[in-house]
């Protein structure tokens, strides 16, 4: 970095797509692709739906005392980096006090952060953070639903998971789709808390694509190859975006 | 089934805080023992 002179941005000599071919024919590029699409799409589908069931089975406490709200949605208050470090002491191995009396209760306590548990790991920590956030968007959604509608439904003789499945979830779609569409883009793009848990784990087992990004950049040196990386995850996040928005549209609210 | 509902409510309150209820338990030990042993007990 230190030997970038602005010379360099005066008389640039471009090399095309050599970079981006550079990048293209690199292993460890397709692998960090491969765990960001994995992992975002896993927390999104896990958070929304594990959100949802919440909001409406919660339901009848959280629009009685709504204080608890505060409570279940602490952990977004958390940013993701402190998260990080402290899930780091928690399930550290020798400090930590969740393989601490796991195994003073159970005699074993596995390894959370060994190559085959890593993915696990980070993918339940990245939903125990982030479910508050869909609950409280389901939440919201449930509780605008109009007492009309419910009310005409229970003439028509609809209960139950009927009457989710039939009137209540149906209203809730759009809500269903945002929730879906912000947490895949949260998960697909994660950073702070892998990097600062695991960094890139063993083996690069936890390396998301932003930390590809990064460590090409600040470790490789090989600003070249990881500024094309970042072209083409924005390009690839438009791309999915775009059809997304576009599935979104054609569905009836 | 309203059991039920607090029993799930605080369990899932207690799992998703776990780190910032282990935060604040460590936070109360005197300096010593956290060195010493910052995360069981």
């Amino acid at each position: 970095m230190s030997e970038v002179g602005f010379e360099t941005l005066r008389a640039p000599q471009l090399e095309g797509f050599g970079n981006f071919a550079d990048v293209l024919r690199d292993e460890a590029f397709w692998d960090s692709l491969g765990f960001s699409l994995r992992f975002g799409t896993l927390t999104a589908v896990l958070e929304v739906a594990l959100g949802l069931f919440l909001a409406v089975f919660l339901a009848p406490i959280l629009q009685r005392h709504a204080w608890l709200l505060a409570i279940l949605t602490l952990p977004m208050m958390v940013a993701p980096a402190m998260m990080g470090l402290m899930y780091r002491l928690v399930l550290h191995e020798f400090v930590g006090p969740v393989p601490h009396y796991l195994l003073a209760w159970f005699g074993t306590s596995p390894a959370f952060l060994a190559p085959g548990n890593v993915f696990w790991t980070v993918v339940v920590i990245e939903v125990l953070q982030w479910t508050p956030f869909t609950l409280l968007l389901f939440h919201l959604a449930y509780g605008s639903i109009s007492g009309e509608i419910r009310e005409a439904a229970r003439m028509d003789g609809a209960k139950g998971w009927w009457m989710f499945r039939r009137v209540e979830f149906p209203m809730m779609l759009p809500t269903f789709g945002v929730a879906l569409a912000i947490r895949f883009i949260d998960g697909v793009r994660v950073f702070d808390n892998i990097y600062v848990l695991t960094g890139a784990g063993a083996g690069g087992s936890t390396m998301s694509l932003p930390i590809y990004i990064y460590t090409s950049f600040f470790r490789g040196g090989n600003i070249g190859a990881a500024l094309a990386a970042s072209v083409l995850f924005a390009l690839a996040s438009f791309l999915i975006l775009a059809l997304a928005w576009r599935f979104a549209q054609r569905r009836p609210a | 089934m309203t059991a039920l509902r607090w029993a799930v409510l605080i369990l899932f309150a207690f799992l998703v805080n776990a780190p910032v209820i282990a935060t604040l338990a460590t936070s109360l030990k005197p300096p010593g023992e956290i060195m010493g042993n910052p995360g069981s007990g």
